[in-house]
């Protein structure tokens, strides 16, 4: 898929050829609006919104990761809904609730590496983390979403939240350090080589992404 | 662990991401050697990120690709679509220029009619003439050489009509109020209908224009339809649905059609009913002297009277005729203009009244004229008549009797008679 060509083709007016995009991009932009929404519902219409109106606007597009751009857009969506939620609070739903289970991603469901077991783990892990997520404020859920969970590097970051690379930096370290301390609550949950205990420390320096 | 200050746990987060310089890495490396909080703390930021990092990607719910409709696409107009709806706008403009033009016609046409009262040049339809001034002269003077002198004699000493009428109550002692009352309202009635309202705007036209607005109006409708129907089709956005709204609108426009088309036909027929009423006082000067003609029921009556010029106009009553009325009235009208549509206006003109109003005649009466002498060379006095005037036209009055009533004419003494069957305003003419 040649991306240049289809935004050009895109910014014509040829919807066909931004379908394409958006078919690249919707798991990456669903998943950023999830983990910031913390909710389903929420993030598909914030995915939705984000692709029309980058439609819409796709002729102020010049140039740069197109990805960025996107992303940049979806964390706009998703603070307009917080802070609609924020005008008007709503009873948060339960992390397992039967929706919750309901929509449970197919590609999930069909993974044939993973035991009934690991997968039933492995969900109550994912429960744990969202739990955790939302309890952390807006900005700093949003950028450990992007740098963890998206893998977005620091001036990627900082340019979708538009946020300086410094705050990104401090906001980055103190939402792990929170994530952590919410983490360790649900310590049975977490995968043995994940616990604190007991981990050999050889693996440390070898760990280190220099 | 909490102890680690700020700047220690932002250190160990950028060293994780690798993003500190190599001389601050190797310091900070050989610091958590030796630091257990700040190991610990390491530990911790390490294994949070490493949890985050294997969090599955889910896929999207659904697909997100986008519609036409969402893209706010719309379907291309028409290329005849502007030209059908420039084409209903102006048709409507027009439409409602040409309905206040004849809107404001009876309020100039009244002023005329203050002026100078008179039968008027639309003659038998009165909605023929088409941007023609309010009448206020004869053609016929134009036409008729040796015309009879006109009766406009000293009308200021003549009595008006409701002085007429109070006279007569006064005299008569019988409750005659309710009939004073009614010839009064009868009078004016009568006095309204022959003057003509002269629409500017011929009402035909109006309707063209109302039908032109709807016809184009329909066909840009039914042309974008069409085309965002294939449209649609084409790009697989869903057949197009007329929604309740539209629906609506297209109920609320067919009522406005249907009032407009009602608003102009009402207009073209009742005007001269429904917009004008003169009254006595203002038509100067309609009527010299009423009067009264005599009669005794049962028997035959026969009544005469003469004019100005000598000139005696004679009716007969047979005793079947009269029905249930109780009074009935001889008017001189003077000053009156020849109908469009004949040749020679002997400019004799007089209206018959009834009381009650709804009095009618049961069976012909015979009318008399005489015309003198002067008719000689502007008309054929073989083929002299009476018009009557119906409410909107001039008609033979021999048509008021069915079948219709033969005129006999004795050119030898100036004289034609035709039985005629209705109440009304005559005048004899040369068709």
């Amino acid at each position: 898929m040649d991306e240049a060509a289809l935004i050009l083709d895109a910014q014509r007016g040829d919807l066909d050829s931004f379908n394409r995009l958006v078919l690249a991009y919707q798991d990456t932009l669903y998943n950023t609006a999830l983990r910031i929404l913390g909710d389903e519902g929420l993030a598909a219409d914030a995915t939705q919104d984000t692709f029309i109106s980058a439609f819409r606007n796709i002729t102020a597009y010049r140039g740069g990761s197109f990805k960025g751009w996107l992303m940049r857009s979806v964390i706009n969506a998703c603070y307009d809904e917080l802070r609609r939620q924020k005008r008007r609070p709503s009873v948060p739903l339960e992390p397992t609730n039967d929706e919750d289970e309901e929509m449970e991603s197919p590609r999930w469901l069909a993974d044939p590496s993973m035991s009934p077991e690991q997968k039933f783990e492995a969900d109550e892990l994912e429960h744990a983390i969202k739990h955790c997520l939302d309890a952390l404020p807006p900005d700093f859920r949003t950028v450990v979403v992007l740098a963890d969970i998206q893998g977005l590097d620091y001036t990627e970051v900082a340019s979708a939240a538009r946020v300086p690379l410094g705050t990104i930096k401090s906001r980055l370290a103190r939402a792990r350090m929170r994530l952590r301390q919410c983490l360790q609550g649900f310590k049975e949950l977490l995968p043995s080589a994940f616990r604190l205990e007991g981990e050999p420390r050889s693996e440390l320096i070898e760990e280190n992404p220099l | 662990m909490n102890q680690v200050s700020p700047r220690d746990l932002e250190q160990v987060s950028a060293y994780l991401d690798g993003q500190l310089s190599q001389a601050d890495s190797t310091r900070l490396e050989s610091r958590i050697q030796s630091d257990p909080e700040l190991r610990s703390v390491y530990e911790g930021l390490r294994q949070s990120r490493a949890i985050l990092r294997k969090l599955p990607q889910r896929r999207a719910p659904r697909n997100f690709r986008l519609t036409p409709k969402m893209a706010g696409i719309k379907p291309p107009l028409p290329r005849v679509f502007p030209f059908f709806r420039l084409a209903s706008a102006l048709a409507a403009i027009l439409f409602f220029l040409g309905y206040g033009l004849n809107l404001s016609a009876p309020l100039a046409a009244s002023t005329a009619a203050a002026t100078s009262f008179s039968y008027g040049t639309g003659g038998g339809d009165p909605m023929a003439v088409e941007m023609a001034p309010a009448p206020t002269e004869a053609p016929a003077e134009a036409t008729s050489a040796p015309k009879l002198a006109p009766q406009t004699n000293d009308l200021a000493a003549t009595p008006t009509i409701e002085e007429v009428m109070t006279f007569q109550v006064s005299e008569t002692e019988e409750p005659l109020q309710t009939d004073a009352a009614n010839f009064d309202a009868y009078a004016n009635r009568s006095l309204a209908a022959p003057q003509p309202i002269v629409l500017p705007i011929h009402p035909l036209w109006l309707f063209g224009l109302l039908g032109l607005a709807v016809v184009s109006g329909a066909g840009a409708f039914l042309v974008r339809v069409r085309t965002e129907q294939s449209w649609s089709k084409a790009n697989a956005a869903g057949p197009v649905r007329l929604g309740s709204r539209d629906l609506l609108l297209m109920a609320l426009a067919v009522a406005v059609v249907v009032l407009l088309t009602v608003a102009v036909y009402w207009m073209s027929t009742g005007f001269s009913s429904q917009f004008v009423t003169l009254s006595v006082d203002n038509v100067n000067p309609p009527i010299t002297t009423a009067q009264q003609i005599p009669f005794t029921p049962g028997v035959d009556n026969y009544f005469s009277a003469a004019d100005g010029q000598g000139l005696v106009t004679s009716i007969e009553f047979p005793a079947s005729a009269l029905g249930e009325a109780t009074a009935l009235y001889y008017i001189p009208v003077l000053d009156t203009v020849a109908p469009d549509q004949v040749t020679y206006f002997a400019e004799h003109a007089f209206t018959l009244l009834a009381s009650p109003k709804s009095a009618q005649l049961q069976a012909p009466i015979t009318i008399w004229v005489d015309y003198g002498e002067n008719i000689g060379s502007a008309a054929d006095e073989n083929k002299l008549a009476l018009y009557w005037w119906s409410g909107n036209e001039w008609l033979d009055a021999a048509a008021t009797c069915a079948p219709v009533s033969a005129y006999s004419r004795l050119p030898e003494i100036n004289q034609v008679s035709v039985p005629v069957c209705q109440f009304g305003t005559f005048l004899l003419v040369a068709p």
